[in-house]
């Protein structure tokens, strides 16, 4: 037990918890990035299952690591919690000796009698704060004066935090959940930790000025438990909506690929600017042509990847293309991904699926109706106000050990021929030399 | 950005350029006058940085659509804030003890994050190719655009959780300046030929007593930082603590301080192993601040959604 209360094995402990928690952020972490913990795996196929195996891509959820935490509360509990911190009790009676051992110390001559003295004294430092015992004899009064006296327990409080974080933390792992879950705007999802249907009745999305950059989105949500509501709410980015403890964040938002209708700006035959709404699901006939064309799918992010095959390179309209397909009667003649950006682009689909460009496209994307999806985070921890308990107790702890400055004063005031001889001796809970000069002060305002 | 704003940040650039060359003009020449002037210029220059973070906040106005916004949300502002904060610890700092010389040691440290600031774009864009001195400086300015803020950093939270952070990381700052000159002043000391900066410094035990209480109260600082942060990420993300990069390496630099408190008030670690502890602990600060861009996706200027 020796072991875990040494400071230099607590020390240890930190640096390993360091240099542990540092590597999690150098190695890819499946939790994060599973496909590049794969692309790692793939890539050394010598060291990757050996660090697997020690849990080192899911390292903050590893045993080891949980072990590590473990350890540090183990030793916070034998080190620190073994008892309140005791109250220092004055002695019986103050000695020159006891004096003589305080680590400042200053003797003076007031021509004031004892009691007049005393008296002044006394007042003094209950002015400034200090908290007063006095024992009297024939021709001697022994003082003690002490000042933020609490201050011993910041050590106890900030120590004890620890511990009730890390309970907290691992009471929310064990019993909370979390899960992802997203849902398409005027459709409904379930939950898997709760028999309950999530639904996302409006989806909204408001853009930066001419920008594909949002700028805020919100769900207009509503739970439903055996088809009883049991909480509504708009939720925004920062602004959850609370059942229970049950949480749900607007956490992200994006477009499935699918349509609802595509708008499309082509030169008529006279040379005038037509417009044709193009609903999914469809063919919509080219006016005086014999030709229809048909809008199904949409790449938000749109690229070509390295086997010329159309890919998006996220979920946010950054560089939004619709893939349309051009009819004669029944038979399809030809597929093109126009760019809504770049309408001077486009890319025409081979029957190997891969993509050549095209100049000049005949037809430009001038608006779509996508269908988003609402990714709703949902989280249960009820760790998690013990954790918040831990906290406000950790920075009370933290701003009474370092802020708050305990001071105590022993006098020995002796009637000496017609005034009074005082002994004084200072403790503070800094370093002496951080009270000497407040200890002088007040002595010679004594 | 706006006309004040940037007339007011430039008069603060130009401010801590001439409070630094002042500092370096008073340790070599020991003419009491430059420290005097140093100070008041750093406090005038103080003054017209927070005058410019305001002008900043109505320039702002250009973009109606944010709901919040605070001017340290990126990586100028944020920059521009630690300049000021550095600085501002330091007057408080030279305010409790009357050592000028600190100065040639923190207010590098000060003016550097104000360059910081500028040099964003060769981060975002290193392969720019700039023709004139035009287009330099527009290349330099084009950092101080009024961003376009993601719908999460449009909170109160920004207004509270990165001052607090940036203010621990100031102080860490200061006493990683300071650390410095503990190792100066000790090889100095340890030599035949001290020089005059020698006679400048304070003596050893008061750079370390210094060291050791302006991270005495950088610390509780940075653990409220950390919980604010955490509390912020259960409102926006679902939970407290992700073990993103920022947060694990914020927890990093609490527990190097974590480890100097330790030795210092337990092991009773003096002088030059506590020095070093605290000139890593900054190292790691800034390795935090900076660094972990190109490692998180959610705090990150340069690789994630935190730009």
């Amino acid at each position: 037990m020796k072991i875990f209360r040494s400071v230099r094995f607590n020390v240890l402990l930190f640096a390993v918890l360091v240099a542990a928690s540092a590597l999690g952020t150098l190695l890819p972490q499946r939790y994060e990035v599973p496909a590049k913990v794969a692309q790692f795996l793939a890539s050394h196929p010598g060291l990757g299952p050996v660090l697997d195996g020690m849990g080192f891509f899911n390292l903050y959820h590893s045993s080891w690591y949980i072990a590590l935490m473990g350890l540090m509360a183990f030793d916070v509990i034998v080190c620190k919690l073994r008892a309140f911190p005791k109250k220092t009790h004055d002695e019986d009676k103050l000695s020159e000796l006891l004096i003589a051992k305080s680590p400042l110390k200053r003797n003076f001559q007031s021509p004031l009698p004892l009691a007049e003295t005393a008296g002044r004294i006394k007042q003094n430092l209950a002015r400034k704060g200090y908290a007063l015992r006095e024992h009297r004899e024939a021709n001697e009064v022994h003082l003690w004066a002490a000042k933020h006296r609490l201050q011993r327990w910041g050590d106890f409080l900030l120590h004890t935090s620890i511990v009730l974080i890390l309970a907290g933390a691992l009471a929310g792992s064990l019993v909370g959940f979390e899960e992802f879950l997203p849902v398409l705007e005027g459709r409904d999802s379930p939950m898997r930790n709760r028999p309950w249907q999530v639904a996302v009745d409006k989806f909204t999305v408001k853009y930066y000025p001419e920008t594909g950059t949002a700028r805020t989105f919100a769900s207009d949500l509503r739970v439903v438990d055996g088809g009883q509501p049991v909480g509504t709410k708009k939720i925004v980015v920062n602004d959850p909506l609370d059942i229970g403890g049950v949480r749900f964040y607007q956490a992200s938002w994006g477009m499935t690929g699918m349509l609802r209708s595509a708008t499309l700006e082509f030169q008529g035959s006279k040379g005038s600017k037509m417009s044709l709404l193009v609903p999914t699901g469809g063919r919509s006939p080219i006016p005086d042509t014999n030709l229809f064309v048909s809008a199904d799918s949409l790449l938000p992010h749109f690229t070509v990847d390295g086997s010329s095959r159309p890919d998006s390179m996220g979920l946010e309209p950054r560089n939004p293309a619709v893939l349309i397909h051009f009819f004669e009667g029944e038979k399809q003649i030809s597929s093109l991904w126009l760019l809504r950006d770049h309408p001077h682009i486009a890319f025409q689909v081979q029957p190997d699926e891969s993509l050549t460009p095209v100049s000049r496209p005949p037809f430009r994307v001038a608006d779509f109706d996508p269908v988003k999806f609402s990714g709703i985070q949902i989280a249960y921890d009820p760790g998690a106000q013990w954790v918040g308990y831990g906290c406000v107790m950790l920075l009370a702890g933290l701003a009474l050990h370092f802020y708050f400055h305990q001071r105590r004063l022993r006098l020995l005031l002796t009637a000496n021929g017609g005034g009074t001889h005082v002994r004084a001796g200072g403790w503070s809970s800094r370093h002496a030399r951080d009270f000497e000069a407040e200890f002088q002060r007040l002595l010679d305002e004594f | 950005m706006g006309m004040t704003e940037m007339v007011l940040f430039n008069l603060a650039f130009a401010g801590y350029t001439l409070v630094l060359a002042l500092y370096f003009a008073y340790a070599f020449t020991r003419r009491e006058s430059f420290s005097r002037s140093a100070y008041r210029l750093l406090t005038g220059t103080v003054a017209l940085h927070v005058l410019s973070l305001g002008a900043r906040v109505l320039a702002a106005r250009v973009i109606p659509e944010h709901t919040w916004y605070v001017p340290w949300s990126n990586w100028f502002e944020s920059f521009s804030l630690f300049a000021l904060l550095i600085a501002l610890v330091f007057l408080i700092v030279q305010a409790r003890t009357r050592l000028p010389i600190l100065g040639v040691f923190v207010m590098p440290w000060s003016w550097l994050a104000i360059v910081m600031a500028l040099s964003y774009p060769f981060f975002s864009t290193p392969n720019a190719s700039i023709a004139s001195f035009g287009g330099f400086w527009a290349f330099i300015n084009s950092a101080r655009e009024i961003p376009k803020l993601a719908p999460a950093l449009q909170s109160y939270w920004m207004a509270i959780h990165v001052p607090v952070m940036f203010f621990s990381y100031s102080a860490f700052a200061n006493a990683f300046g300071i650390g410095i000159a503990y190792l100066i002043q000790e090889r100095q000391i340890k030599s035949k030929k001290p020089t005059e900066l020698s006679y400048r410094l304070p003596s050893l035990e008061e750079l370390d007593r210094l060291i050791y209480r302006i991270i005495v109260i950088a610390f509780p600082v940075l653990t409220l930082g950390i919980m604010l942060g955490a509390r912020w990420a259960y409102d926006a993300w679902g939970r407290y603590w992700g073990w993103d990069a920022k947060e694990t390496w914020a927890l990093i630099t609490w527990f190097i301080y974590l480890i100097y408190l330790h030795m210092r008030l337990v092991m009773g670690w003096r002088g030059r192993r506590t020095a070093y502890l605290s000139l890593a602990g900054f190292a790691v600060v800034i390795f935090t601040y900076v660094g972990v861009n190109y490692l998180s996706e959610l705090h990150g200027f340069l690789s994630g959604t935190g730009r």
